[in-house]
């Protein structure tokens, strides 16, 4: 048996297709981005060698690059409330209900399945002014019509009026990841805290919350990276504007690459996003384990 | 489960049907308004039902539009896709969990650590490669880095059920006279169905919804996929043909809601696996 299991040939005759697709398309790629952020490239004439310069101008003289980055911290801090806090919300709500728990989750994990497009599409009709959206509709109705503006190309709102429509269509996700970690609490201890007297607000708190809190901390690094990377929505609806004020590092990064053709300048923000990210998931692990000590 | 009554029950109720319309009923209401007229998309009433329905925007999306190549390039590059996901993955995983082979936890590590890659990253290098080798704006520039970016997680899920196959089986296989090869296609991949739905309904979902490789690698109208042509509709100074858009979404988005209604299972434990996992 073990004779036939060791058969280096087939071991990599197996191995071999997925290990060099995954090699050339995901591993090599950021090698190859961390190199071209040492150049001054235009994609067409020669690559000119210009060492740090991309990252001094990136953290030193580049404005959009800063206003891109807090930018982003406003998208993630949205998306990431929406997504964990609403999702948990909703994995509570659901644990009370006893009819119709399956045709409710199914429901309300159905936006993930669509494609970032069509939200994005979906979203700039909601938002509309002219003729008017569902949004600025519903505030008239209910007597705020004095609220109602032209969401995506107003100054203030634009980057939260970007944000929502990512935060929206994954919600379901996050339910469904923190409802089976709430059901996956045994039924004893909950008895025997309701025997102590705990009110329902007690028992969450100090009995639910500290037992879904890896999951919680996984959900939480989850919706942050993703949205870390957000771009699809953002790019569609406003490609960053109006001004700068929904610019992304990632939509900054695609424009700064593909239309104005600076790929040296690209990769090194390229690089920046992906330090970012690991950066993020070691603070946030780092803030939900101090907390517990 | 929590025990709430009464007064409790009944806010709790209503807040889970308003957030619960919150989340489906923006889709249930692009499907209605793509049975509507020019007339009703001027008026003052977005919610308003259609005043008549009519199929002309399914009727214009279908004849006018693109939308018959961007459905056939969609379905050879999720095909192509899947099924060399498939292969690849479960070959990985076999011999990562059930060979003996050295390096298996390094390489799974390896693969794994592919979950937390942002996309963005690869864009440029791979942009630049296929401009030299001369696959950009071919479907291969699509198939090639989904496979890449759909393996880690699909390696995963193999790997976690090959966890659960004895070895007893394989070694009785093995009496028999079967070698490798035939222990993993006669026994261990047949086996494995119900991760292949998983995979396969989960990669079908991603890749039928890419867009940014999409986006980037592909210029030339023949070679479009479905979400980069869904963008026709926008026309010159963001002025939208709603009622077409509408449509075109509307039958773009039947295929996986098909399959998302009839494999909600499968979809969403392979979706919360790879968020999970990253």
């Amino acid at each position: 048996m073990d004779k036939v299991l060791r058969n280096r040939k087939a071991a990599l005759v197996f191995l071999l297709p997925a290990l060099l697709v995954y090699l050339l398309t995901v591993l090599a790629p950021i090698l190859w981005s961390m190199y071209f952020s040492f150049f001054s490239w235009d994609g067409v004439s020669d690559m000119l060698y210009i060492g740090f310069d991309n990252y001094t101008k990136m953290f030193g003289g580049d404005k959009t690059f800063w206003k891109a980055f807090s930018n982003n911290l406003i998208y993630v801090s949205i998306i990431v409330a929406m997504q964990v806090l609403l999702g948990l919300l909703v994995a509570i709500l659901l644990t009370s209900i006893t009819k119709g728990r399956e045709l409710f989750k199914t429901l309300y994990f159905a936006p993930a399945i669509i494609t970032s497009v069509a939200i994005a599409q979906l979203f700039q009709n909601v938002y509309s002014f002219e003729p008017v959206g569902i949004l600025n509709y519903c505030l008239q109705q209910i007597g705020l019509g004095d609220w109602s503006k032209p969401w995506l190309s107003d100054l203030h709102w634009a980057l939260t009026a970007v944000s929502v429509p990512e935060g929206w269509r994954y919600i379901g996700l996050y339910m469904i990841i923190l409802y089976s970690a709430l059901i996956s609490i045994p039924a004893d201890i909950e008895e025997a805290a309701r025997m102590d007297g705990a009110s329902s607000w007690k028992l969450f708190r100090s009995i639910k919350m500290p037992l879904i809190k890896p999951v919680l901390m996984v959900s939480i690094i989850m919706a942050t990276t993703g949205a870390l990377k957000g771009f699809d929505i953002p790019y569609i609806m406003t490609n960053g504007g109006p001004g700068r004020v929904t610019e992304l590092l990632p939509t900054y990064m695609y424009k700064t690459a593909f239309s104005s053709l600076d790929f040296g300048y690209g990769s090194a923000m390229a690089v920046f996003i992906v330090i970012e990210s690991l950066i993020a998931v070691a603070f946030i692990r780092r803030m939900m384990d101090s907390k517990e000590s | 489960m929590m025990k709430i009554s009464g007064y409790s029950k009944a806010v709790l109720l209503v807040v889970s049907f308003a957030l619960l319309v919150i989340q489906v009923y923006p889709l249930v209401w692009v499907f209605i308004s793509s049975f509507k007229g020019p007339n009703d998309f001027s008026g003052d009433n977005p919610l308003s039902l259609p005043s008549q329905y009519t199929f002309d925007n399914y009727f214009n999306v279908w004849s006018k539009g693109n939308l018959g190549t961007y459905f056939s390039n969609s379905i050879i590059v999720a095909v192509t896709t899947i099924v060399l996901v498939i292969l690849f993955s479960a070959m990985a995983a076999f011999v990562i969990e059930k060979m003996s082979f050295k390096w298996s936890q390094s390489v799974l590590f390896l693969f794994l650590c592919g979950i937390m890659i942002p996309i963005q990253v690869v864009l440029i290098p791979l942009f630049i490669l296929y401009n030299k080798i001369g696959i950009i704006n071919t479907l291969a520039s699509l198939i090639l880095p989904q496979v890449g970016f759909a393996l880690p997680i699909s390696i995963y899920l193999f790997v976690s059920f090959y966890k659960y196959i004895s070895n007893e089986i394989m070694e009785a296989a093995v009496m028999d006279g079967c070698g490798v090869y035939q222990v993993f296609w006669r026994m261990i991949f047949p086996l494995s169905r119900n991760t292949i739905v998983t995979v396969v309904v989960m990669n079908l979902i991603f890749v039928w919804n890419e867009f940014i490789f999409a986006n980037t690698f592909i210029h030339d109208l023949k070679s479009r996929t479905i979400p980069v042509g869904l963008m026709d509709y926008i026309g010159q100074y963001g002025l939208t043909d709603w009622g077409a858009t509408f449509a075109a979404i509307s039958i773009t988005t039947i295929p996986t809601m098909v399959v998302y209604f009839i494999f909600n299972k499968s979809v969403i434990s392979g979706m919360t696996a790879g968020a999970t996992k990253g």
